[in-house]
């Protein structure tokens, strides 16, 4: 779940970047450091295309369209394995991609329990918003394999983490990573699994601060607030 | 396609899910269960594959994709 006033600009861009370059998107010119993926521009500040205010769930995932352009690309790659490249025109919105984007809301959604209206996290999240923005409410697929059927992880005294709702859009994982801290994740072995096994005194409070940051990149209820799920809702009535 | 689900890294959504029901649709085609429906619902899951980073998962479909494409009347009357 995103918190209440969190307002996604996508990925950053690099602090390092080679150069500004001109990309269109959506038919306007925008200018960026090159060498992020060409989902950061979109939502970079600077922008006013109407595609900056769409939101994405998983921009990493969700396949913003990269066509044309000096580097004469065909088809819809992923924006987040392109890099912008000077010349490059970028379209967000099309029938295509929409065609595109409910054919993975819909994978999405054949992974995921789809039990919105006693989740906590109904109203604030993402993967429900673009779920509703492209018209899928039920998977069009037969109930198959689910991912990580396991219990849910109640271990954090401020968090739990049920690996059955992730939809491994690896936001918590660059989160961290960012944080130099990813082994802390509850996904990921979490503190147990580094050196004598029994964390220091000070692991606790870094873990609460860095799980609070990750917590707000989420789309989604796996990782979750306890204190948020005692209320049954994101919101105090 | 079951070699494919094995495979999958799980970086890329479309190869992660869609691999496994890619599996489940052919089991489904297999057992001669709603055909049409089912193919349709392959050729959505195999147009996936233009998202997907690495070649593994991009050119999983295909051949399930060719065999749609060029056989279709094998998959009639299943």
């Amino acid at each position: 779940m995103y918190a209440i006033d969190y307002e996604d600009c996508g990925t950053p861009q690099p602090v390092n970047g080679a150069g500004a370059v001109t990309v269109e998107i959506d038919g306007q010119a925008v200018s960026v450091l090159k060498g992020p993926p060409s989902c950061a521009p979109r939502r970079s500040p600077e922008s006013r295309c109407e595609a900056v205010r769409h939101r994405h769930p998983q921009s990493v995932r969700l396949l913003p369209a990269v066509s044309g352009g000096d580097r004469g690309r065909k088809g819809y790659p992923a924006s987040c394995t392109t890099t912008v490249a000077a010349g490059m025109k970028i379209r967000t919105e099309s029938q295509k991609l929409l065609q595109l984007r409910r054919g993975m809301i819909d994978l999405y959604v054949s992974d995921h329990p789809l039990e919105c209206a006693s989740c906590p996290a109904d109203g604030h999240c993402e993967l429900q918003d673009m779920a509703d923005k492209v018209g899928i409410t039920a998977s069009s697929y037969a109930r198959g394999a689910m991912h990580r059927p396991m219990a849910t992880d109640e271990s954090n005294p401020y968090f739990a983490f049920d690996p059955t709702l992730c939809i491994v859009c690896s936001r918590c994982v660059r989160a961290a990573t960012r944080c130099r801290a990813p082994s802390r994740l509850p996904s990921r072995g979490a503190a147990s699994s580094r050196s004598g096994g029994e964390p220091g005194p000070a692991v606790p409070r870094i873990r609460v601060r860095l799980l609070r940051r990750v917590h707000r990149v989420l789309s989604h209820r796996a990782l979750m607030e306890q204190s948020i799920i005692g209320l049954g809702s994101a919101e105090r009535p | 396609m079951e070699f494919c689900a094995i495979e999958s890294c799980g970086k890329c959504t479309p190869c992660r899910i869609g691999s496994t029901r890619g599996v489940e649709v052919i089991d489904r085609i297999l057992e001669g269960l709603t055909a049409s429906a089912t193919c349709g619902c392959w050729k959505s899951c195999g147009d996936h594959g233009a998202g997907i980073a690495v070649r593994a998962g991009r050119h999983g479909a295909v051949p399930v994709q060719s065999a749609l494409k060029h056989f279709r009347e094998d998959f009639r009357g299943r």
